[in-house]
């Protein structure tokens, strides 16, 4: 084995260098600053149009997202990622969020709203026509985890239909019996009704408008219902305050509420 | 056989020997290109080690024994062991004979024929998951018949098992399969020659030949199995005790019940200890054999 570095080492240091390089440059090329949103996974059917209308409104910005379960953009955060801005699908862990310092505080504003509904695939497999069938032997359901907003909202309204005369406490379990499914995002459980696998899922109503061509929808009385208020923040560590606040800005103003709209959310007044 | 090997040894995947490798110790001088070329090793070595200790640091011996009787880590261990067991069971049953055929019969268009057994080696587990949605669902291609005599696979403890049979299996069958074309046919001649049909050759011959290597093939298929996660959590869904293995309780639990993840988490780098080391043993006592 010779001594010295050979001259195909050599080589490769230089193209490695000049990747290095490009990257760098490219990075830093302008074309819109980048408004890193990171979003819960039920504002994807929106997200689309509303970073399109930011950037036709405002210029110098383009939106790009990070959708999951808010649980777990939550924990991201908390475990290192620096997004700019962060809409949150549960009140619950905005809070949380907001007390260990992570937004800005003046900042932390109401974004929408959304209510759970009930959706069948349009084939209608289990035969489902009213609430009270899903309490049916046999019945296929697909919810969220106790941890992702929808799951959490899909059990506040199953105990509201058990203290209810009209459903009660068994209601509640023979549901819960026939869940064979727990996802961890809202759009698993769209996804797993869209494709027929089960025969109904607890989903937002904004999800059952976005999929109104391939499922159907059983509303669920505003009386045995949770609402689910999404918040909008900036982060106190973001790369690009202005950038969020203009994002922040568009959201709430009557353009971003139009679109949340179109897509079966409710404005909070 | 070694000569054999190591002539392969540019070409590790080929290798039946792919998951066992015997250092070959060469002289060398201390030379700058051997120095940086250990400097790098130790930073790979960090790289892939630190994190896991990482893991293990944040739980503490209380947590881990606390967890441990934890619904969720029982319950996600228990379903974990039993579809695993029986994932590997079916894969060496219906594994070495296809690893056989593919090893000893010649036909047209066999390379394609190894080529979609290994498939899923290389596709992502979620694109697995789907595919077998789409299959065997309700809806699926097939799933929709079965589903008139009303039979429903997803969302199945079944389910599971298929979902890492499916990427499992692949990998059993390429080692077993490398093992019997390289395994040295003097003696399965001999008995030929002696009038033995072929099942009581395979029986007495190839087998006590290569059952170590096949052994370690199905150690891997094993860990493979007991670490999936994309395709059972697409094509079986989330239901503790029925579907949630190890990795997925890991997932669901991350956020609700930290100290549950991270036992798991533990107890899974733990089995992949085993079984590399397993693995390693069993390398060493057929390289003696």
């Amino acid at each position: 084995m010779k001594k010295g570095i050979p001259h195909g080492f050599i080589l490769m240091g230089v193209i490695l260098s000049l990747f290095l390089l490009i990257g760098g440059v490219a990075a830093d090329t302008p074309g819109g600053k980048e408004v890193l949103t990171f979003a819960a996974a039920s504002l994807t059917g929106a997200s689309g149009d509303l970073g399109t209308e930011f950037q036709a409104t405002y210029p110098a910005y383009s939106v790009t997202w990070n959708l999951a379960g808010t649980q777990e953009i939550k924990t991201q955060v908390e475990n290192g990622a620096t997004p700019d801005l962060f809409l949150s699908a549960s009140a619950k862990y905005t809070k949380e969020m907001k007390n260990q310092g992570w937004f800005v505080n003046d900042t932390v504003k109401n974004l929408t709203s959304n209510w759970i509904t009930v959706i069948i695939p349009s084939g209608n497999p289990g035969k489902i026509t009213s609430l009270k069938d899903l309490s049916k032997p046999g019945v296929k359901i697909a919810m969220g985890t106790k941890d992702v907003p929808v799951g959490i909202n899909t059990i506040a309204v199953l105990d509201k239909m058990a203290n209810s005369s009209e459903y009660g406490t068994e209601y509640r379990d023979a549901v819960i019996n026939n869940t064979v499914t727990y996802e961890v995002s809202e759009p698993g459980v769209v996804g797993k009704v869209e494709l027929g696998e089960v025969d109904a899922g607890f989903v937002y109503l904004s999800s059952s408008i976005a999929s109104k061509d391939k499922v159907k929808v059983i509303e669920i009385p505003k009386e045995i219902n949770a609402i689910q208020y999404y918040s909008v923040a900036v982060m106190t560590e973001a790369n690009d305050p202005e950038g969020a606040g203009a994002f922040e800005e568009f959201l709430l103003s009557d353009a971003g509420q139009d679109i949340l709209g179109e897509y079966g959310f409710t404005p909070v007044s | 056989m070694q000569d054999r090997i190591f002539s392969e040894s540019m070409d590790l995947l080929q290798s039946p020997n792919f998951f066992m490798q015997k250092s070959h110790g060469i002289s060398f001088s201390y030379s700058p290109f051997i120095i940086v070329g250990i400097i790098i090793t130790i930073g790979v070595l960090l790289y892939l080690i630190l994190p896991l200790v990482a893991l293990i640091l944040r739980s503490s011996p209380e947590n881990l024994i606390e967890s441990l009787y934890s619904p969720v880590v029982i319950q996600a261990l228990t379903l974990s062991l039993f579809t695993t067991i029986i994932t590997t069971i079916l894969i060496l049953v219906t594994g070495t004979p296809a690893a056989y055929i593919q090893s000893r019969v010649n036909y047209p268009g066999k390379n394609f024929v190894d080529t979609c057994i290994d498939l899923p080696i290389v596709l992502p587990p979620a694109v697995a998951g789907f595919a077998l949605l789409l299959m065997f669902g309700r809806m699926g291609l097939l799933g929709k018949y079965l589903y008139l005599f009303d039979i429903t696979i997803p969302f199945t403890t079944t389910a599971v098992i298929m979902a890492q049979f499916f990427v499992a299996a692949p990998l059993y069958i390429r080692q077993a399969k490398a093992l019997f074309s390289q395994q040295d046919k003097i003696f399965e001649e001999a008995a030929r020659t002696l009038g033995a049909g072929n099942l009581r050759v395979f029986i007495t011959i190839t087998l006590p030949l290569t059952w170590l290597g096949l052994l370690s093939g199905a150690i891997i298929s094993f860990a493979r199995a007991l670490g999936e996660f994309g395709a059972t959590i697409m094509f079986a869904g989330n239901l503790p005790g029925i579907t949630q293995t190890m990795p997925l309780a890991i997932y669901a639990s991350m956020q609700s019940d930290f100290n549950a993840a991270i036992t798991l988490s533990i107890i899974l780098i733990l089995i992949s200890l085993i079984v590399m080391l397993l693995v390693r043993l069993i390398s060493g006592g057929e390289e003696h054999a």
